[in-house]
């Protein structure tokens, strides 16, 4: 599917991420049907799992988006009790998901993804 | 208003989408999303959520019509999926290197469910590869103790469909 | 030729009665009293021992431990029969064996089963079912249908005709009805047809379910009981590939679930006995049936007639 080559420099993206994003626990890539491709984490959350649900979750948001005809689904946001998860297209084929345990951080953790899934674009394309 | 639910379960690429598609009558609301990597040579899409059917009924009762994901690791959508069910249908490809672990691997999922609701197993694809006789989808269920009905259906056609669900109808009918 | 039967159980019996004609179907038989003996059963082992030398005896049994002449393996098989038949007749006059003295029938431990043919049971042998059951490959020409080939090496029947047994055409009802004087048949290989791009291959068990469907028109195998023999059906038939219709659905869900009498599936379904009585021959030539005499477990009921009512009214809107 990807490089390893490609790989290693999409986790680098990450790593800068959560580098750059103080309140970012976890950021995670994975393909739209699914599949882990990297992930990094400052916890020890099980990402495996949330790879597939976040591609489940990404095809609702894009089935829902594209029902009321409004173009493309860029994010959903989840703002939970204990956290914020955002899930984004970072192109056709895959999905970063990440995460934060602060609740006041959803615009840096918004903020910074978008950046993130920006610059890894042209990576996967 | 009271939920008339059936849900379509199975493997991956035995049509669940598909069936539902031959007898909804809104155009399905579906998940499906690119197959990425080794599954790609298999199939272009595959559902990551689920699918959803409709079919308006004489009394203006909704019969919903729900689809799991097929791939394993899409599980979790299982259980939120089955809730409330009134029969199920489990779809195998018989085309698959292995359809009788498939099989297994949703009457174990789905065991207790089976149990209280009537359940009917389709196998389809019969006509691309030369896989297990009927008999041995009986056998493995004979060993389950199960006595479900086992149809080699083609999912594309509405008739098949039908079919299934006159059988879920006769099993409610005398239980 | 004439076989009783000994300490065979019930089940047995009963698949021996019907299976005896359809495996006798286009035999030369010869002239001969011959008794059936089950050699697992204690009775039965008595019986052989005392019998094996001067009377004629098959010996019935998972294996034949007893190195019988003629012997039928368990559990009974139409195939079995038929091979078992057929060594009869060609061994026939040359052993010199007594004939069975009356003792058997006069004896009080013995049971005794006479084949004999009510005139309106269905016989398979006069029908294409027959033909079907004789396991060669022929091909079929009957009531101007084109021709059938059949090759059960392949478990498979070739025709030019696409064949929808959803929803069979008169025409090809009146094949399935064909009676044995309307048919002829011609030897067949595989190569005769194996460059053949048009024909539409069936498995045999479709022609072989239909066939008996359409021409039993309500009269009952051999050795059957409307209203005294209990069965079940071993497991649903794969309607698919089957000419059907919703009553033999709806038969089938109770079948598999209780053992009944024709006579009382008839009445708790409301489905008239001559559909009855075909659908249940249907099942049995295809082998689905297991005879079942022990008392009818009534399991409890677990849906609702306001379940089934919602499930009728979703075949409403689809059919
Ligand atoms: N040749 C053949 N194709 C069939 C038959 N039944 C279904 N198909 C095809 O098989 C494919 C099934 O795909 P889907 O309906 O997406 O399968 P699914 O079960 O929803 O798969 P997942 O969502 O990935 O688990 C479709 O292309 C159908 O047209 C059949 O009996 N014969
Ligand atoms: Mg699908």
């Amino acid at each position: 599917m990807f490089s390893q080559q490609v790989i290693t420099q999409l986790s680098n993206g990450l790593k800068q991420l959560l580098e750059n994003c103080d309140p970012v626990d976890a950021a995670l890539i994975a393909t739209v049907d699914g599949h882990m491709v990297t992930m990094e984490q400052r916890g020890n959350y099980l990402l495996e799992r949330l790879a597939t649900m976040g591609c489940s979750i990404m095809s609702l948001g894009d089935t829902i988006t594209s029902e009321l005809k409004m173009g493309i689904c860029n994010n959903i946001i989840s703002e939970n009790e204990l956290g914020i998860i955002i899930f984004m297209h970072i192109n056709d084929d895959v999905v970063l998901v990440s995460l934060t345990t602060q609740k006041n951080a959803l615009g840096m953790l918004l903020t910074h993804s978008k950046k993130c899934a920006q610059d890894l674009k042209t990576l996967v394309n | 208003m009271k939920e008339i639910k059936l849900v379509f379960t199975g493997s991956m690429g035995a049509g669940k989408t598909t069936a539902i598609s031959a007898i909804s009558e809104i155009p399905v609301i579906n998940t499906d999303v690119r197959t990425i990597g080794e599954d790609a040579q298999y199939k272009k899409t595959t559902t990551a959520a689920m699918d959803y059917g409709e079919l308006t009924l004489d009394d203006g009762n909704k019969l919903r019509l729900y689809g799991t994901p097929g791939q394993e690791r899409f599980q979790y959508m299982w259980p939120i999926i089955i809730k409330g069910a009134l029969g199920l249908i489990i779809l195998v490809d018989d085309a698959n290197s292995h359809p009788l672990k498939d099989l297994a691997l949703f009457i174990n999922y789905f065991r207790d469910h089976i149990n209280k609701i009537p359940t009917v197993v389709g196998i389809t694809r019969r006509d691309l590869e030369q896989g297990p006789n009927i008999q041995e989808y009986h056998d493995y269920l004979h060993k389950e103790g199960l006595k479900l009905p086992i149809f080699s259906i083609d999912a594309r056609q509405r008739d098949n469909i039908i079919l299934m669900i006159q059988a879920l109808t006769a099993m409610v009918e005398f239980n | 030729m004439n076989i009783s039967t000994y300490a065979l159980e019930n089940d047995d019996k009963f698949f021996f009665i019907a299976m005896l004609t359809m495996a006798a179907n286009g035999l030369e038989l010869s002239e001969k009293d011959l008794i059936l003996v089950d050699i697992e059963q204690a009775e039965g082992k008595k019986f052989w021992l005392k019998y094996h030398t001067e009377k004629q005896l098959i010996a019935f049994a998972y294996e034949n431990m007893v190195d019988a002449t003629w012997f039928l393996e368990k559990p009974i098989q139409l195939a079995k029969l038929k091979s078992l038949l057929k060594l009869l007749s060609q061994t026939s006059n040359k052993q010199p064996i007594v004939e069975p003295t009356p003792i058997v029938e006069s004896t009080p431990i013995v049971e005794s089963t006479p084949i004999v043919k009510p005139n309106d049971s269905f016989d398979p042998s006069l029908f294409l079912t027959g033909v079907f059951l004789k396991h060669e490959a022929i091909c079929i020409k009957a009531a101007n249908f084109a021709p059938l080939y059949i090759l059960p090496e392949q478990n498979s029947c070739l025709t030019t005709v696409d064949i929808n047994f959803r929803h069979l055409n008169s025409e090809q009802k009146q094949f399935f009805e064909a009676e044995i004087s309307q048919i002829e048949t011609e030897s067949l290989t595989a190569d005769d047809i194996a460059t053949r791009s048009d024909l539409y291959k069936y498995p045999i068990e479709s022609f072989l379910w239909a066939t008996t469907l359409c021409s039993s028109k309500g009269s009952l195998l051999n050795g059957i009981s409307v209203d005294e023999t209990k069965i079940l059906l071993k497991q649903w038939p794969d309607f698919s590939i089957l000419v059907h219709d919703i009553a033999h659905i709806r038969l089938a869900a109770i079948m598999v679930r209780r053992s009944l009498t024709l006579k009382s599936l008839a009445d708790r379904t409301q489905i008239p006995i001559e559909t009855v009585v075909n659908f249940f021959n249907a099942c049995f030539i295809t082998q689905l049936i297991e005879i079942n005499n022990n008392i009818s477990d009534e399991n409890e009921s677990i849906y609702s007639s306001e379940q089934h009512s919602i499930f009728k009214s979703i075949l409403n809107k689809l059919e």
